[in-house]
């Protein structure tokens, strides 16, 4: 099965970056994994701390993105396989969809230590 | 609205009727003609929704198009990759064909419609064709397949094919076809 990586979105002033590589190091960051199969994103509601990298991996056989409600991060079209990652520097709430696939909602909680 | 209705209940016997027929001639289909036959059902799905982009002004009929068209190319692009590494000839069967000579008819009957009443047509057939297809998905094709991959292809289709069922009919009710 092929796998991508798109892109890494950094937010927090909403920086939107172009590879990790460029992120500042940051030994005490997670990256957490969000995976999209059976139209919906598993796990629905995800707490993470500022500076966080989520990943999300879709599994399912169509297309499916991870937007923000709000449009201030999207991960683009993720085929079958694809992944992209998305950092979240600023606390808050960010509902997200999948702007093909209305009914899949869920919801990432960026909550300082 | 009552004409919707019976579109939807004529779409849906010619599906159960052609799958009754098939399973009185054929009582167990085999793995290349259910693969026919899925193929074909997302290939017709995907003419409808041309249909529907050609037609309808509704955003939410749109949306919904151009979901079934991209859900289903991707389904289909699958199967052909499966197709292509298992070196195999999917096989045209009384299935395939009735669903082909209904979906035509289908299709006629949209060709007079416009407006409102193209949009409720369309997205009652569309609620209508997937739940049958869905019961026969998971009725039918997945317990009679036989090669994993394929089985594994069918049961993700089928998790697609009942999100488009859910959304199929959020766009019946949001069209208040009744009103």
């Amino acid at each position: 099965m092929r796998r991508l990586t798109r892109r890494v979105t950094r937010l927090g002033g909403l920086l939107v970056g172009a590879a990790l590589a460029l992120a500042p190091a940051d030994p005490a960051a997670e990256t957490h994994r969000v995976v999209i199969e059976r139209f919906a994103f598993v796990p629905a509601e995800l707490s993470i701390r500022p500076g966080d990298t989520v990943r999300f991996v879709n599994r399912d056989l169509v297309p499916h993105t991870a937007t923000d409600g709000e449009g201030r991060w999207d991960t683009g079209t993720l085929s079958l396989g694809a992944a992209a990652r998305v950092t979240f520097e600023a606390a808050g709430t960010f509902p997200y969809v999948c702007i093909f696939h209305p009914s899949m909602r869920a919801r990432i909680r960026v909550v300082p230590e | 609205m009552l004409k919707a209705l019976r579109l939807t209940a004529a779409a849906a016997a010619l599906v159960v009727s052609a799958a009754g027929c098939a399973a009185a001639e054929q009582p167990k289909m085999n793995d290349l003609e259910i693969a026919h036959t899925a193929y074909t059902a997302g290939n017709l799905d995907i003419r409808y929704a041309h249909m529907a982009l050609a037609v309808s002004e509704n955003p939410a009929v749109l949306d919904f198009a151009r979901t079934m068209i991209r859900d289903h190319s991707a389904v289909n692009d699958q199967a052909v990759a499966l197709i292509g590494k298992l070196k195999v000839t999917p096989q045209d069967n009384p299935l395939s064909r009735a669903l082909v000579k209904g979906a035509a008819e289908k299709r006629a009957e949209f060709g007079r419609l416009s407006g409102k009443a193209f949009d409720c047509a369309y997205a009652t057939n569309e609620l209508g064709y997937h739940q049958v297809v869905n019961q026969t998905v998971a009725g039918t094709f997945i317990p009679q397949t036989t090669v994993p991959e394929l089985k594994q292809l069918l049961e993700g289709a089928l998790a697609t094919f009942q999100a488009h069922e859910k959304h199929a009919g959020a766009m019946v009710k949001g069209l208040k076809c009744g009103a």
